[in-house]
């Protein structure tokens, strides 16, 4: 039977949980909103890559029993640069083929982007299967992310609420990238590169810009942001196993739609707003299938409502982008 | 006299259709050089190869002294020969500023990006007071002069401009012409000019090539074409 609990306390524990766990889940799309948004790459391997690299921090922080360069604050930095290389990989073996030498995506490209990237995240999510020494499910301790000169409690009790510190830590984290993402994409002229190669990749090299460079750097910062926010997951989750690629890729998704296509800010707010709605609906009736279920029908409610986003207005106020002087 | 750009023999197409059967055209330095010839011929083909977008087939096309037939694209813009292409080819989403930025990435073009942006904002007032604003949301007659400005911004030693005046009132024809023929008077540019207004064309040209079923069928210095009775009558309909 399902009770409704509706209290105060609840309201209140339901967003602080909310936003602590929306700021991580929404850094984890932040990779997606790029590559899909702006590239136009419909990136289905997009969460296969966030929980390998979570799988891989687990991995590594287990077996080294919790070495500092293996905890999550340290190794979401070098897990990210990792994951620069491994974007490369992504592009020549996945995208190369499909769009390197597209001009504008179209609907078109779109889909056999969309074709090749499911194939490439299948694979991916193949490999924890077949490497020896692997096991399909990991534990870490829940003060994984608090582990550094950590003192006193793990937790802390705030408005009545008792808060893992090392989730605070996550999601400080998680908005920490997204800053670095919105500032790349927004102030730096790659991110200009970026947003121009979608729109046309052929007039880029008649300015003198070697666009499959910058197609490569696209999916270069992707796969970095989608790794680094991997390891913010597992720090966040404490646990993960391959199958949760199935909750976390239609989350990413109902994020970015919900945030406006390629708005690293909306895209940030989207999940926090998520982040809220699923930690208040689970508060409100104790079951994670309801609270899930609410996120989707939240995204039908948006996509009708506001098929351009419900958040892109953000990035367009604060966003100055390139101008003169 | 010198040639900047020469091209032999030019052989190009798309897929297995053969488009152009070997063109040959030479600019002079500081000249402007027209194109001309009617619909489907060949003339973006031509300025397609030339910039490297389309692979040449065989043939040769020399810049500056220099084989460039084999270079990609951007090494070629990065050298200074710069196309505006035919339907302009803006970034609709990014600013006006955004798109003329990109432009000025190269070496050549970094180093005076002030200073060319300052002349382009001197041809083009508008575009100054439209820095902000989305290239898709300008005008017809603005996103030309859009391109025209970004192909300037790239600090081209040759600018290749395909058919600037497409779709324009006349007299915004005739000042995008006034705003060419000022570009070789002032600045000693070298223009490639491909132009459906053949008056505008003849009026600002100083050599003409024209093209027919990807050859090129007669050529002159362009006072000496206007005396070509079977010129006149074909494309000035005299
Ligand atoms: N992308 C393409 N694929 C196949 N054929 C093409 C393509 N673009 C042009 N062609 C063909 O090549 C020939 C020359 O076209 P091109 O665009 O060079 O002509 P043009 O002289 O510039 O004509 P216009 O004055 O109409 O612009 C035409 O027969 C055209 O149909
Ligand atoms: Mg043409």
């Amino acid at each position: 039977m399902l009770e409704l609990a509706l209290t105060g306390g609840a309201i209140t524990k339901g967003i602080i949980m909310g936003l602590i766990y929306g700021s991580v889940i929404g850094s984890v799309a932040i990779g997606l909103t790029i590559i899909w948004g702006v590239m136009k790459v419909v990136n289905l391997a997009h969460g296969h890559i966030v929980v390998f690299a979570a799988m891989m921090s687990a991995f590594l922080y287990l077996t080294y029993k919790g070495a500092l360069l293996f905890t999550p604050p340290i190794a979401f930095i070098w897990i990210g640069l990792l994951g620069a290389a491994f974007g490369v990989f992504f592009y020549y073996t996945t995208l190369h083929p499909v769009i390197g030498h597209v001009d504008t995506m179209t609907l078109k490209y779109e889909m056999s982007s969309l074709m090749a990237t499911f194939g490439f995240g299948i694979a991916l999510y193949g490999i924890h299967y077949i490497l020896p020494n692997y096991v399909h499910s990991y534990s870490v301790n829940p003060s994984i992310g608090y582990s550094i000169g950590a003192a006193g409690h793990t937790y802390i009790v705030f408005l009545g609420v008792v808060i893992m510190k090392s989730t605070v830590l996550m999601s400080v984290l998680g908005f920490l990238l997204t800053l670095v993402a919105y500032w790349l994409m927004n102030k730096t002229s790659m991110g200009l590169k970026i947003r121009a190669v979608a729109q046309d990749a052929r007039a880029l090299s008649l300015v003198g810009i070697n666009p499959v460079k910058v197609k490569v750097m696209t999916a270069v910062l992707a796969t970095a942001l989608a790794m680094a926010s991997g390891v913010l997951f597992l720090g966040y989750s404490t646990s993960v196993y391959p199958d949760i690629e199935s909750t976390v890729s239609p989350l990413c998704f109902v994020i970015v739609v919900l945030g406006g296509l390629g708005s690293v800010l909306g895209t940030y707010f989207g999940g926090l707003f998520l982040g809220v709605m699923y930690w208040l609906t689970l508060e409100l009736t104790g079951q994670q299938s309801i609270a899930l279920a609410v996120a989707f029908a939240i995204l039908l409610i948006a996509m009708v409502l506001k098929p351009d986003g419900v958040f892109s207005g953000i990035e367009r106020k604060l966003s100055f982008r390139a101008k003169r002087g | 006299m010198s040639i900047l750009l020469g091209v032999e023999n030019l052989v190009s197409g798309y897929g297995e259709t053969e488009v152009l059967h070997g063109v040959s055209l030479k600019v002079e330095r500081g000249t402007i050089t027209t194109l001309l010839g009617s619909n489907g011929v060949g003339k973006t083909t031509t300025l397609w190869t030339i910039s490297g977008i389309l692979k040449a087939w065989s043939g040769k096309i020399k810049f500056n002294d220099e084989e460039v037939t084999m270079l990609p694209a951007h090494h070629r813009a990065e050298k200074g020969l710069i196309l505006v292409p035919e339907g302009r080819r803006l970034w609709p989403q990014l600013t006006v500023y955004e798109n003329l930025y990109l432009a000025s990435f190269t070496r050549r073009a970094r180093e005076k990006f002030e200073e060319n942006l300052e002349k382009v904002f001197n041809l083009f007032p508008r575009l100054k007071e439209r820095l902000n604003q989305q290239a898709g949301t300008l005008s017809g007659g603005e996103q030309q002069m859009l391109a025209i400005a970004r192909g300037l911004v790239s600090n081209p030693e040759i600018l290749m401009m395909d058919e600037p005046s497409l779709g324009l009132a006349p007299k915004l024809v005739q000042d995008i012409g006034r705003v060419i023929k000022r570009l070789r008077d002032e600045e000693g540019l070298t223009v490639l000019l491909v132009e459906q207004s053949v008056q505008m064309a003849v009026s600002i040209g100083d050599y003409g090539y024209v093209m027919e079923n990807g050859r090129i069928v007669l050529e002159g210095a362009i006072d000496e074409l206007m005396e070509n009775s079977k010129f006149k009558q074909a494309y000035l309909g005299m």
